[in-house]
């Protein structure tokens, strides 16, 4: 084969690789910039959930684990949470009535769906019993699949001890993992 | 020059004062248990004519004791605050507990509320019932002595 011929072959099958990868590539990047996009406009809008838990809530609700930020459960969970604190996941969390009545105000006002509640989601309103569990949400399944190794599960213990990983979790802030 | 002389003196009311702080904050602490401990005694007693006082020993049996007919995670006051009553405990959700200890943790067992939640609380789920003011009497001396 003539020298010319096979330097604009390989020319061609060079630029025909280029061509395809690029494409290629410019379809993850649109993937993962779609992905980014959902994050900020609140897909991970809780991830910044408002959290000024007031020193009641970090006193009483931080003895004994982080203060999960109110905006990670909608207000039917945190109402059924206050409603069975006698067998709060497997232990007796009961309050002082006033208190508890006062942490359950500042839950609910907080609630992932604070602010929705009249309208469409009460047409709808769902007879299934309210998930009381954070780490059992959808939204938190999603975000952490195959995103965990093992040493970091280990290491954390459980699921529900997000400090471990993130730092400013009681701040309602998850993207510094 | 005027501004190091009045930081001599600024610095010398910040050491008085904290002198002072640290001093005051420790008697109101062993005070406060005290009373705690009376209140508790005087429940013992108006329940059994015929106690004695409160013994350390029966504090540290019932610390380390498995109790039946509490919660299936929690059947010892040790699961959590682990055998050494000096170290650090863990709840279960990974949070850090001061130690037990009144040598490690100054101000264990001094504020009434705070001590008759963790009792109402603990005891529900380690033993399923309330404990007696006996109970709680030989626990607290019990951490007294640690």
């Amino acid at each position: 084969m003539r020298k010319t011929t096979m330097a604009v072959l390989l020319a061609g099958a060079l630029a025909g690789t280029a061509a395809v990868t690029g494409i290629l590539a410019t379809d993850e990047a649109l993937a993962r910039e779609r992905h980014e996009r959902g994050h900020e406009r609140g897909h991970e809008g809780r991830g910044y959930a408002r959290s000024t838990a007031g020193p009641l809530v970090k006193k009483e609700c931080g003895a004994c684990h982080m203060v999960y930020p109110a905006g990670l459960l909608p207000a039917r969970s945190w109402e059924a949470v206050m409603a069975g604190l006698e067998d709060h996941f497997g232990g007796d969390a009961t309050l002082d009535p006033k208190e508890a009545k006062t942490i359950e105000t500042y839950l609910v006002a907080n609630a992932a769906d604070a602010g929705r509640r009249r309208g469409r989601s009460r047409r709808r309103a769902s007879t299934r019993k309210p998930l009381l569990r954070i780490t059992k949400t959808r939204w938190f399944v999603h975000e952490h699949r195959r995103e965990v190794s093992a040493r970091s599960r280990k290491r954390a213990g459980v699921m529900g001890n997000c400090v471990a990983c993130h730092r400013g979790a009681e701040r309602g802030y998850f993207d510094d993992d | 020059m005027k501004v190091s002389q009045y930081g001599v003196g600024v610095l010398i009311a910040l050491a008085a004062l904290s002198i002072a702080a640290a001093t005051s904050s420790a008697a109101p602490a062993a005070g406060t248990r005290t009373a705690i401990l009376q209140s508790y005694l005087e429940a013992a007693r108006a329940a059994d004519a015929a106690f004695a006082g409160f013994d350390a020993k029966a504090g540290e049996a019932f610390f380390r004791t498995k109790h039946k007919g509490g919660k299936p995670k929690t059947p010892a006051c040790m699961t959590c605050h682990t055998r050494d009553p000096r170290k650090t405990g863990k709840t279960r959700a990974g949070k850090t507990i001061a130690p037990m200890a009144v040598s490690r943790t100054a101000k264990r067992f001094t504020d009434p509320k705070k001590v008759e939640k963790w009792f109402r609380r603990n005891c529900k789920s380690v033993l399923g019932r309330v404990c007696t003011p006996r109970e709680k009497g030989n626990f607290i001396t019990f951490m007294a002595t640690q």
